[in-house]
């Protein structure tokens, strides 16, 4: 009877939560508490980022957007719903290759077959890529950065001469893959049950448990093992945001890939066809078309750079901006409601927030990478904004390192373990 | 017919003449092509007389050939030897005369048709020794313009002389010389002086040359061209003594249908 | 007398009477003789060209021909060129004073792209030779157009500098016109002459050097960006380039620019940028100014071509002592020697600075640095575009530069991804270390009858940036960066004596024909990837690369010049060896 009631509901797509819980009522009640079902983290911090105190709701608590809009803080929950919160457990695609899942817990257990099979055993990485992916944590692993949006972008072409393809909306850069990667790892070994559900964080050390160089055991013991294994990151400098409210498309006609499959379906038709075609894009939580389309794009990217902070927990981490904000709206007159506003109260609309890049190398960076990068150990403003972006700023969940940290790290000590490491393998 | 042709050919040299008089006074051979350019626009009457001087010339030489050619389909010849040679070096003379005129307005097309004679010149023996007459560039003009208004008119006046015995005419053919001319002139413009610029197009040598240019740039010897254009001539004079004139009248008229063929189709 | 010819003298005098009259209409005498031509009788307020060629002396006809004497508009007008100073006319009318300067330009090679036409043969497989000067003439009646021709027809060849300008779509970057492409400061309106200078702004240099290697925007502090247009502001688009389509940032821009606001032409002389005469291979072959020649000048007096160039300049003050380049010897007229100061005045308005010269610091004068170049320590960036995907449809039609219609075949470019930091160093065309950037990485897919091929040709370039800055790159940032080492973006590190790299870029993965990183120049063993466009030019070596990333082992402590070490470098050198140093007690 159960396996019917799988079979039909993958079938159409959606497994209502309580079937699964009658079954599995604990999971059920787990999955409740866990951040792929509230989302929390990422909607709070974007909402008290635009402007809002005190944010602390779920993706199911979420307010409606307000219609009355004169600052960030008006525009944000519409932000989230139509830009951000396509991934999440009730929706099942958003137009882009590779990111069509079921509906609820099916959003993971199953994979998204024609023939409908369950699957049975560890839960494919396909599953976890359909929402992890582009610059997120995820799409590293497999050693993938997003190109830039320009058309100009879209190289080399293929052997039959076609653009490169397309996954996630937009087309990759194929960097150095995580090592547990190339092993042949897959997410779910290491992010098991216990991490999914909050439990337990999972963490290197529970594997990797010897550890006797002096590097891990003498110098490093504060740092997380990110820090030094990463081989890259994703910095995404600067994210501007656009609602526009008016069917101005046709200066878009470069850039209609911005990782976002409806908009760049959306624009497609919209700069062919001759009539006029309404700015219109669903609210990815009601499934409800909307005024306006939001578009986006960065200032620039990197790999190769990278910042620490101390985490809140302690220890030296990556951090990297996600995102630095300019937002711009233009309701249906023309008018400009917002224009690129960047600033609440004087301070920079920006979060940077520490995290492990999954890009993780056998061999660590070099002390320099670290004790010779001048946006760690000199971090001063040079008055040029795009070189001063890469500068933290408001970090959430971590601090800047201090000025005793960042001495320490250029201190006489160091230089003299570091030069007789080098002469001492000469 | 035959006379009136005759006698309004020599209406048309003296309007030439007369014409050709009143420029003198406002050419200067040291500063040809401003001079020319000045008597066009900004003497007054300038450019009338310019023109008149020009289509007279031009219906001369026209009325000259319709002359010859209405003598030449004649049966017989009504002059004497001496006469008859007289009247083919006035007809030499008035080619040189037509050719030193073109010269002189110095603009850009009359230094290509002065480079031609000279390249024609340069390579012909005999004619070699001619050159120091067109090296000097700095008086180049002026021996032109000597030769164009004192000797050759003069030689031309005593060869015309020699032909016709007097250089009488009566008023009815000077009136209709100087009324066939003011009335061209008045009808047409002259082609426009070629000044210096890199637009320019391709510059031409007066019309009765445009064969020899031709054949110049089929890269033809400068000898074998100079024998060709010489060739009338001579067959002129030999019409005289020969007796069959239709060998005479078709060597002639073959060739020119031949210079015809190579002045408008060669190039 | 008969009654005949009475009656003919009559008509005769009438028919006269009414030629005369028509022509007295016709020949419209100009109530005054108008000097120096006629044309100033319509023209006589038209302004001055510039102050070396008043109209009075020169008037009109002088430059553009047409008849000067004529009264009315249509003979005075006949065969006149409207730009007398394309290269065409140039040698018509200009040549009468400027011969020296026609036959210069003639042999430039802005005025042949020589170089950008060699090299591009050269580096798509096409010609053995790289040191060619066959120009955009040798071309242009060419049938058999192979596909780096055609390339250089429909891209490059735009910016011929007696290009036409009338047939650009977008005016506002209009290039070409021969001498007016760079000397002409203002459009013709009205009543108002164009203006002509020697004072070339910025702005006209601009118009051609924007791309390719971007020398003119990355001076001004200006970046190619990464096609995103952002911010946004007032729901448009920003930091848009003047051609509309490209975007940009702003960097930090050269010194020069940056202190005294210096024009292109206040460095680079008129023999460097017109040439001297001959027919150069290359760019630097034709290039006469050196950053010693002012930063270390050797005075002399001042010679009547630097007394002609400012006079005509106009701003800078008679100069008296002045210094020379040592290449050409051409006078650098606006370096002037006041006593013991050494007087800089910009060119464009005369201002006058204060030079600065180059110190006797250890930096400048010790041995181990003899091979730099100065652009290898002080320029801060570099534009370098990765991969260049051309996309060549045989089909399409583009617009050919050369034939100046539109012919078959139209090429489309494509990018990998865009730096501007830490750029790659190597050995320069000069046999010294400068900075290196891709030029160019040319990915190429050819749609040919209905097939498609690829071809690749992977080269990087050296040049100076124009990115100067005072303060120089620091120690490691050249003695343990990888990407500067030209090894690419990773992890350089040093393993029992032997460099280690990872690269991050995976090039096969993404697509590209061949297995090293697209910005790696060189192994970290010392294997050269990519090619170079000069026969001196390429990358470090298995020796040199050991060697600058071996001195990494001091510079940890010794990172700084005032360092007591280097002030007697070899002998703290010894010392060291011997055991006699405190180092890693």
């Amino acid at each position: 009877m159960l396996k019917i009631v799988i079979f039909i509901s993958i079938l159409f797509g959606s497994l209502l939560a309580k079937d699964c819980a009658s079954c599995h009522p604990k999971d059920a009640k787990n999955c409740q508490h866990s951040l792929h079902y509230t989302l929390k983290k990422a909607i709070n911090i974007t909402r008290v980022a635009w402007g809002i105190k005190d944010s602390n709701v779920t993706l199911q608590t979420l307010p409606l957007p307000k219609t009355d809009i004169k600052k960030p803080s008006d525009l944000v929950d519409d932000f989230l719903r139509r830009k951000c919160l396509k991934c999440h457990l009730g929706n099942r695609s958003s137009g882009e290759k590779g990111m069509k899942r079921g509906k609820n817990c099916l959003a993971c257990h199953t994979p998204h077959q024609k023939n409908g099979k369950c699957q049975k055993g560890k839960i494919s990485m396909d599953k976890c890529l359909s929402c992890h992916n582009k610059e997120f944590v995820g799409g590293d692993f497999l050693g993938l950065f997003p190109k830039d949006y320009d058309k100009s972008y879209r190289a080399p072409l293929t052997k039959d001469g076609r653009y490169p393809p397309k996954k996630y909306g937009i087309d990759f850069h194929h960097l150095s893959p995580d090592i547990h990667y190339q092993k042949g790892m897959t997410c779910v070994d290491c992010h098991d049950k216990n991490d999914m559900q909050g439990i337990k964080k999972v963490s290197c050390t529970d594997c990797h448990k010897n550890l006797s160089k002096k590097n891990h055991t003498a110098y490093h013991k504060k740092l997380a093992c990110s820090t030094c294994h990463s081989a890259w990151n994703n910095n995404s400098y600067e994210l501007s945001v656009f609602r526009d409210n008016t069917s101005d498309y046709k200066k878009w006609k470069n850039l209609t890939l911005q990782e976002d499959g409806y908009l760049t379906n959306f624009l497609r038709i919209a700069l062919r066809s001759k009539k006029k075609i309404p700015p219109k894009m669903p609210d990815w939580i009601t499934h409800k078309f909307k005024e306006g389309i939001w578009y986006s794009g960065y200032r620039y990217k990197r790999w190769e750079n990278f910042n620490l902070a101390n985490s809140k927990d302690g220890r030296i981490m990556i951090i990297r901006p996600l995102f630095q904000y300019r937002i711009s709206y233009r309701d249906k007159n023309g008018k400009m409601i917002l224009d690129d506003a960047n600033k609440i109260d004087g301070k920079k609309i920006e979060v940077w927030l520490p995290y492990s890049p999954h890009t993780i190398s056998k061999r660590a960076k070099s002390c320099e990478s670290c004790h010779n990068n001048p946006l760690i150990i000199n971090p001063k403003k040079t008055g040029y904004e795009v070189l001063d972006m890469q500068l933290p700023n408001n970090i959430i969940n971590g601090s800047k390192l201090t000025k005793k940290q960042i001495k320490k790290m250029t201190s006489k000590r160091y230089k003299k373990i570091r030069a007789k490491m080098l002469f001492g393998s000469d | 017919m035959s006379r009136t042709v005759s006698l309004i050919t020599l209406g048309l040299f003296f309007v030439s003449l007369l014409s050709g008089f009143v420029i003198i006074f406002a050419y200067h051979p040291s500063d040809a092509f401003t001079s020319v350019q000045k008597i066009e626009f900004l003497i007054p009457f300038g450019l009338f007389f310019r023109k008149l001087h020009y289509f007279s010339s031009e219906a001369f030489t026209f009325f000259l050939l319709l002359h010859i050619f209405l003598e030449l389909s004649k049966k017989k010849i009504y002059i004497n030897a001496t006469s008859w040679n007289y009247s083919v070096l006035s007809f030499a003379l008035v080619i040189v005369l037509m050719f030193s005129g073109f010269v002189l307005k110095a603009d850009l097309s009359a230094n290509a048709a002065a480079q031609v004679a000279y390249s024609l010149i340069k390579d012909t023996p005999l004619l070699k020794n001619l050159l120091p007459l067109f090296q000097d560039s700095s008086i180049f003009y002026y021996k032109f313009f000597i030769w164009h208004i004192l000797f050759l008119p003069l030689i031309l006046g005593y060869a015309i002389y020699k032909h016709t015995k007097t250089l009488h005419v009566e008023a009815v053919y000077f009136s209709i010389a100087i009324g066939l001319s003011l009335l061209i002139s008045m009808l047409f413009s002259m082609p426009k002086d070629i000044i210096l610029s890199s637009k320019a197009k391709q510059l031409s040598s007066p019309w009765f040359f445009e064969g020899a240019e031709n054949l110049l740039l089929k890269s033809f010897s400068a000898l074998s061209i100079n024998l060709i254009l010489i060739t009338p001539f001579i067959l002129l004079v030999a019409y005289f003594y020969i007796k069959p004139k239709n060998i005479a009248r078709i060597l002639l008229f073959s060739w020119l249908l031949a210079y015809s063929y190579i002045s408008v189709f060669l190039s | 007398m008969k009654l005949k010819n009475i009656l003919s003298l009559l008509a005769l005098l009438s028919l006269f009477i009414l030629v005369f009259s028509i022509f007295s209409n016709e020949t419209k005498i100009p109530k005054k003789i108008t000097k120096p031509d006629q044309c100033m009788s319509c023209h006589a307020d038209m302004s001055d060209i510039d102050h070396a060629h008043p109209k009075e002396i020169f008037g009109c006809a002088s430059c553009h021909g047409g008849n000067k004497w004529a009264t009315n508009k249509k003979d005075a007008h006949r065969d006149m060129v409207l730009n007398p100073a394309r290269l065409e006319h140039v040698s018509i009318f200009c040549i009468k004073c400027h011969k020296n300067i026609i036959k210069r330009i003639s042999n430039s090679m802005m005025q042949s792209q020589s170089g950008i036409l060699n090299v591009l043969k050269y580096q798509w497989g096409e010609s053995k030779e790289l040191n060619s000067t066959a120009g955009i003439a040798d071309i242009r009646g060419d049938t058999n157009i192979s596909l780096a021709q055609n390339h250089f027809r429909k891209l490059c060849a735009a910016c011929h500098i007696n290009q036409d300008e009338k047939i650009f779509k977008n005016q506002k970057v209009a290039r070409g016109g021969g001498c007016s492409d760079c000397h002409r400061i203002s459009k013709t309106k009205g009543n108002l002459h164009a203006k002509f200078t020697t004072r070339i702004p910025t702005k006209n240099c601009l118009k051609c050097h924007n791309r390719s290697n971007r020398i003119g925007l990355s001076y001004e502090g200006v970046f190619e960006s990464a096609g995103y247009g952002t911010p946004y502001k007032h729901g448009d688009f920003t930091h848009k380039m003047s051609d509309g389509r490209r975007f940009y940032y702003n960097l930090p821009d050269d010194i020069h620019h940056k202190s005294a606001n210096m024009s292109c032409i206040d460095c680079h002389s008129e023999k460097g940028v017109m040439g001297n005469g001959k027919k150069h291979y290359h760019m630097e072959e034709a290039e006469d100014i050196k950053c010693k020649d002012c930063h270390k000048p050797h005075f002399k007096k001042a010679n009547t071509l630097a007394l002609t160039l400012a006079d005509t300049n106009e701003k800078v003050p008679e100069p008296k002592i002045i210094a020379y380049t040592k290449k050409f010897n051409s006078p650098l007229y606006n370096i002037q020697k006041d006593g013991n100061r050494t007087d800089f005045y910009r060119k464009i308005d005369g201002k006058k600075f204060n030079l600065p010269k180059m110190s006797d610091k250890p930096y400048h004068t010790l041995a181990i640095h003899k091979r730099l170049d100065c652009s290898a320590c002080h320029s801060l960036w570099a534009p370098s575009c990765y991969g260049c995907h051309e996309v060549y449809f045989e089909n399409g039609k583009q617009f050919d530069w050369v034939k100046r219609k539109n012919t078959k075949g139209q090429w489309q470019e494509l990018r990998s991804f865009l730096r501007f930091e830490n750029p790659s160093l190597g050995i320069g065309y000069n046999k010294k270390i400068m900075p290196f950037a891709p030029g160019c990485q040319v990915i190429g897919t050819i749609f040919k009858d209905k097939k498609v091929e690829k071809f690749h040709s992977m080269a990087m370039a050296g040049w100076d940036p124009h990115t100067t800055q005072k303060k120089s790159r620091t120690c490691v940032n050249c003695h343990f960066n990888p990407a500067s080492l030209g090894l690419g973006r990773g992890n350089l590190d040093i393993k029992d004596g032997n460099i280690t790299f990872n690269p991050i870029y995976d090039s096969t993965k993404s697509g590209m024909p061949f297995s090293y990183p697209i910005d790696a120049f060189v192994s970290a063993k010392g294997k050269q990837f990519q090619s170079t466009s000069r026969k001196e030019a390429r990358s470090f070596n298995r020796v040199e690369l050991q060697k600058i990333v071996g001195a990494y082992k001091c510079i940890i402590c010794h990172d700084s010049y005032s360092d007591k070490i280097y002030k007697d470098f070899n002998k703290s050198k010894k010392l060291f060896y011997s055991g006699k140093t405190t180092c890693l007690k």
